[in-house]
């Protein structure tokens, strides 16, 4: 799949991807536990995991550029030799395919939460996979060109949903009140917000081969962290502001909820709709790239010709897993505070540094 | 949850194995088995309504963090 034309990716096409991975589900599952923990000190932990994150970019972009025209998959097992290289992929895929699983969960839990109480999960998870390795069976570039189209209005639609909720901002609900300055709360959630979604990022180093022009796709990746993180600060002072930090403390779903507020010249209402639709194309996009990533391992460490048998393993793996991943969505926030921490340092650090290190190690070493 | 469940997988099974068969590739059939053995038992659990946690292992290493 790699070497094929139908995979090339265009700059534009792999900053758009790449913002929309990022924002994916982060508005839909940490909102709640954010903005509970932190109130009106809410917009600092995404700066201070941002400022975190760029570390973590420089890491993973400085691993690829000692390897140019090389992904991830080829410098591990090219860095750590078949049967050690063969362990540390297979960590890579478990991780990938976790990930994807437990973005998938997320679209079938608020789904069925917000919108379609009787439809079981599975169907909103299956369907969310099965469009995602339907698009992978395509090419990338068949992904690359529908964000190309979705983007904008994904944009205009999301910001124009919440937008038209301004009506009920107040300012004194975004003004701290004294003594609300909870500094081991904002360190709790600047590092479960730096592992979800800035360490999940690390699958985004497997398309930049898929480019020309390395150096503006390196520059690209620390631009979708800013506008992700400008945004979500955006996301955080309008919901702030309108809904208050109250009532978000009681609301699974923060940002559903914002858009289930508006109704526009009483005839037009439900626009939660949209958002939920902005929800499923992003996690799409997020899902088909983790699903890329674990394609790209898989294929690389088994030398497993045929593309289509990868894909359906990728299918049942991925679907079983997301329906095990938790009992209820309190287990989710749960686990995005305690489990995603644990598991990002791995994937998103440690593996990578390992790598690095092998990198220098092994200087003279032909991949 | 039943059998009807695991069909799909069976299905998708029996088609690659002959394909496979018919093109002579044993190397390659081999190592999809391996890989369908792996597939096949976490979609054989969740058809049976025996959910996996693929969250096991990193639940297995917090407590082992938090035993240190």
């Amino acid at each position: 799949m790699k070497d094929s034309s139908y995979n090339h990716l265009t700059t534009w096409q792999f900053f758009l991807l790449a913002t929309n991975y990022l924002i994916g589900p982060t508005y839909f599952v940490q909102m709640n536990g954010l903005i509970s923990a932190t109130k009106q000190w809410s917009w600092v932990p995404p700066l201070l995991a941002f400022i975190m994150s760029l570390g973590v970019l420089w890491l993973w972009l400085h691993l690829l550029k000692r390897h140019p025209g090389k992904d991830l998959a080829e410098i591990t097992v090219g860095l750590l030799g078949q049967k050690l290289g063969f362990v540390i992929s297979l960590i890579f895929i478990y991780f990938f395919i976790l990930i994807a699983s437990l973005a998938t969960r997320n679209v079938g839990d608020v789904i069925t939460t917000v919108a379609m109480d009787y439809t079981p999960t599975v169907v909103f998870n299956l369907l969310t996979i099965t469009v995602a390795i339907y698009l992978l069976s395509k090419g990338l570039r068949t992904l690359g060109r529908s964000v190309e189209i979705l983007t904008p209005f994904i944009f205009i639609t999301f910001w124009g949903s919440l937008l038209l909720i301004i009506g009920e901002w107040d300012t004194d609900r975004i003004v701290p009140l004294p003594g609300s300055f909870d500094m081991q709360a904002i360190g709790s959630m600047t590092i479960a917000f730096f592992s979800f979604p800035y360490l999940e990022f690390l699958p985004i180093l497997l398309l930049i081969p898929l480019t020309r022009n390395a150096k503006r796709t390196r520059q690209s990746v620390y631009l979708a962290s800013i506008v992700t993180t400008i945004s979500t600060v955006g996301v955080v002072f309008l919901l702030l502001g309108t809904i208050g930090d109250t009532r978000i403390s009681n609301l699974t779903y923060p940002t559903m909820a914002a858009a289930q507020e508006i109704s526009l010249f009483r005839t037009i209402e439900n626009l939660d709709v949209f958002v939920s639709s902005i929800l499923i194309t992003t996690v799409l996009i997020k899902v088909s790239i983790l699903l890329y990533a674990a394609f790209i391992f898989i294929k690389c460490v088994f030398r497993f010709p045929y593309r289509i048998p990868i894909l359906f393993v990728l299918l049942f793996m991925t679907t079983a897993f997301s329906m095990g991943a938790h009992a209820n969505i309190v287990e989710n926030i749960e686990y995005a505070k305690t489990l995603v921490p644990i598991y990002s340092v791995i994937l998103g650090i440690l593996l990578p540094l390992l790598l690095l290190i092998m990198s220098y190690v092994r200087k003279g070493v032909q991949l | 949850m039943n059998m009807f469940t695991f069909l799909p997988f069976l299905i998708f099974l029996i088609i690659t194995v002959i394909y496979l068969i018919v093109k002579k590739d044993r190397a390659n059939l081999i190592k999809f088995l391996l890989m369908s053995l792996v597939t096949g038992w976490i979609w054989w659990t969740w058809s049976m309504d025996k959910l996996i946690d693929p969250l096991y292992p990193v639940k297995l290493l917090a407590k082992g963090l938090q035993n240190l």
